[in-house]
């Protein structure tokens, strides 16, 4: 086992999920925040990229149900995997997460020698996945609201439509910022990874990243290999995904890691 | 009111049947009103200038001049030239004068072409104001419509009128804080359009949303809390959002969000304020110990090498 073999840490299904999520979320920004912003001048001159106000606001809807697909497949995709019993609970936050939190400011203050072991997912890629998560969930919402206002009343009382007016223009900003400036930072301008951190194209890591990281998802995973790819939770070895990528002589070895 | 108003329209029928008599040709008037005439300030230029290919180029381009300035019959500016003057329009002229301090038949003389829009004006609240009520910065024809040698249809962006240029006509009042004051208007106005989905997109270059007037009419603005505009509201949100319920016509009123009846909209945005500056405070400081830490190992490394 040499420490340059890949582990597949994303597989196709939560690339494409990505992929979708993130275009459409670039687009509903460049979209949105303008009318956010609308007397700011540079705002107009956003808009007129886009042909003006009209055209901006179907391209917003049209990337918002992009985004809607994204997130039901994503739900759908679990509940599969569910289904088949290979669903493994590693995004689900613990108790862990708040120690490892704690240890890892005490690391970064220089009152740890070294910080935290991680297992899967570190705390601030779970905050990431829930950040979006909530997010999704209020823009979608507050987003069909103002959509379909008129609907809307029909149901609710008129203010729905003043709350989901301020939930979608202010948790807009927060997403916003948040991934340009956190996740951007995480993923892309941190200097132990800048460009970037390439997973979510190829969805592999090393296995010394692995090791450097994820200890604990190494060590896992090491136990796995030398229990004969009987995986201790139960999982079934080996996704049919990565073996056929090692059936096609493919780098990919290990077998594939359940979120 | 009604009473005068009835009068003036039957004033302005009989005025548009025995229109000017001797139209005077226009190049008459502009042998001196051409050229920048001096006035009684010194340095400015006196208000009796007009433009002749501005004028061609107005809505009003085909008019004579004594359409308008009716009277100058006897000769240039002969006082008590006013006595062939229309009574009714004389009437709405001294009207005018009593009430702003400034008439003329001139300014007054709309009434004679535009009766209908007349009409209707004297039952808003702007006519009301006055003519009954004497408030002397009521708008009248010119405030909203412009400078009439030069006014263009509502067609040309170049209008006051021009639908998309109606806020901006309408907030020269209602986004005017002295005017605001004196009269005790609603300071929500403007604002509450700005800050809506239309003003937004009507700023970013719309011109498929709702201006002042959609709702409030133009010449027969009425009192928003009158049966006369609630009632036919829904109807007005319908014309673009299909299906608008009383309802939903209510949820635009121009109440800011830090008002009682909007306390849950108010607390929606404290919330949302809070949350996303305790978040990136948290995050950017995330960041700033991560960086540091990192540089810090850099560092450490570096000397463990040398």
């Amino acid at each position: 086992m040499d420490a340059n073999d890949k582990v597949l840490r994303w597989n196709i299904h939560y690339r494409l999920q990505h992929v979708l999520m993130f275009t459409s979320f670039i687009i509903l920004v460049l979209t949105g925040i303008p009318l956010k912003y609308a007397g700011l001048g540079v705002s107009r001159v956003f808009m007129n990229l886009w042909g003006g106000p009209e055209m901006a606001s179907t391209v917003h809807r049209t990337a918002a149900v992009v985004m809607i697909i994204s997130c039901a497949y994503h739900l759908v995709y679990l509940g599969w995997r569910m289904w088949k019993g290979i669903f493994s609970p590693d995004m689900i936050p613990s108790f862990k997460d708040l120690r490892d939190l704690y240890d890892n400011i005490r690391f970064y203050l220089g009152l740890a020698r070294r910080p935290p072991l991680f297992g899967r997912f570190t705390y601030w890629e779970k905050f990431d996945y829930w950040a979006v998560f909530w997010g999704i969930f209020i823009m979608v919402g507050s987003g069909l609201v103002l959509w379909f206002p008129v609907e809307t009343v029909r149901f609710f009382p008129v203010w729905a439509l003043g709350i989901a007016k301020v939930a979608h223009s202010d948790e807009a900003l927060l997403a916003a910022l948040a991934i340009f400036i956190w996740h951007f930072y995480n993923v892309h301008l941190r200097p132990e990874i800048f460009p970037m951190n390439w997973v979510w194209i190829t969805g592999t890591i090393t296995r010394r990243e692995l090791k450097e990281k994820y200890p604990l998802e190494y060590e896992r995973l090491r136990l796995q290999e030398a229990l004969g790819a009987q995986r201790p939770t139960g999982i079934p070895p080996q996704e049919p995904e990565a073996v056929a990528s090692a059936k096609r002589g493919g780098t990919e070895s290990g077998s594939e890691q359940g979120i | 009111m009604a009473g005068f108003a009835l009068g003036i329209v039957v004033g302005s029928l009989l005025g548009v049947a025995g229109a000017p008599a001797q139209a005077a040709d226009n190049d008459t008037c502009l042998v001196c009103h051409r050229s920048p005439l001096e006035s009684s300030k010194p340095g400015k230029t006196g208000p009796f200038y007009i433009d002749p290919e501005a004028l061609a180029r107005s809505v009003h381009g085909g008019l004579t001049c004594d359409t308008c300035h009716q009277g100058f019959t006897a000769g240039p500016h002969e006082t008590g030239a006013l006595q062939g003057v229309d009574e009714s329009l004389r009437k709405v002229a001294g009207e005018l004068q009593k009430k702003r301090g400034k008439g003329g038949v001139a300014l007054a003389s709309c009434v004679t072409c535009h009766y209908e829009s007349f009409q209707d004006y004297s039952q808003s609240v702007h006519g009301v104001a006055l003519f009954d009520k004497g408030v002397k910065d009521a708008p009248y024809c010119l405030d909203c419509h412009g400078p009439p040698h030069t006014l263009m249809p509502k067609e040309s962006p170049a209008s006051r009128d021009f639908y998309t240029n109606i806020p901006t006509t309408c907030a020269s009042c209602h986004g005017n804080s002295e005017i605001i004051l004196k009269y005790r208007l609603n300071t929500n106005v403007v604002p509450t359009y700005q800050e809506s989905f239309h003003g937004k997109k009507l700023i970013l270059g719309s011109s498929d949303v709702a201006v002042c007037s959609s709702c409030h009419g133009a010449h027969k603005v009425v009192d928003p809390q009158s049966p006369a505009f609630t009632e036919g509201l829904a109807m007005r949100c319908g014309q673009c959002h299909e299906g608008a319920s009383p309802k939903f016509a209510t949820a635009f009123a121009h109440i800011p969000a830090t008002e009682t009846s909007q306390k849950i909209v108010h607390w929606a945005e404290r919330f949302f304020a809070v949350l996303t500056g305790g978040v990136i405070l948290g995050l950017v400081t995330h960041i700033g110990l991560d960086l540091a830490s990192q540089v810090r190992i850099r560092q450490r490394r570096k000397k463990g090498k040398k």
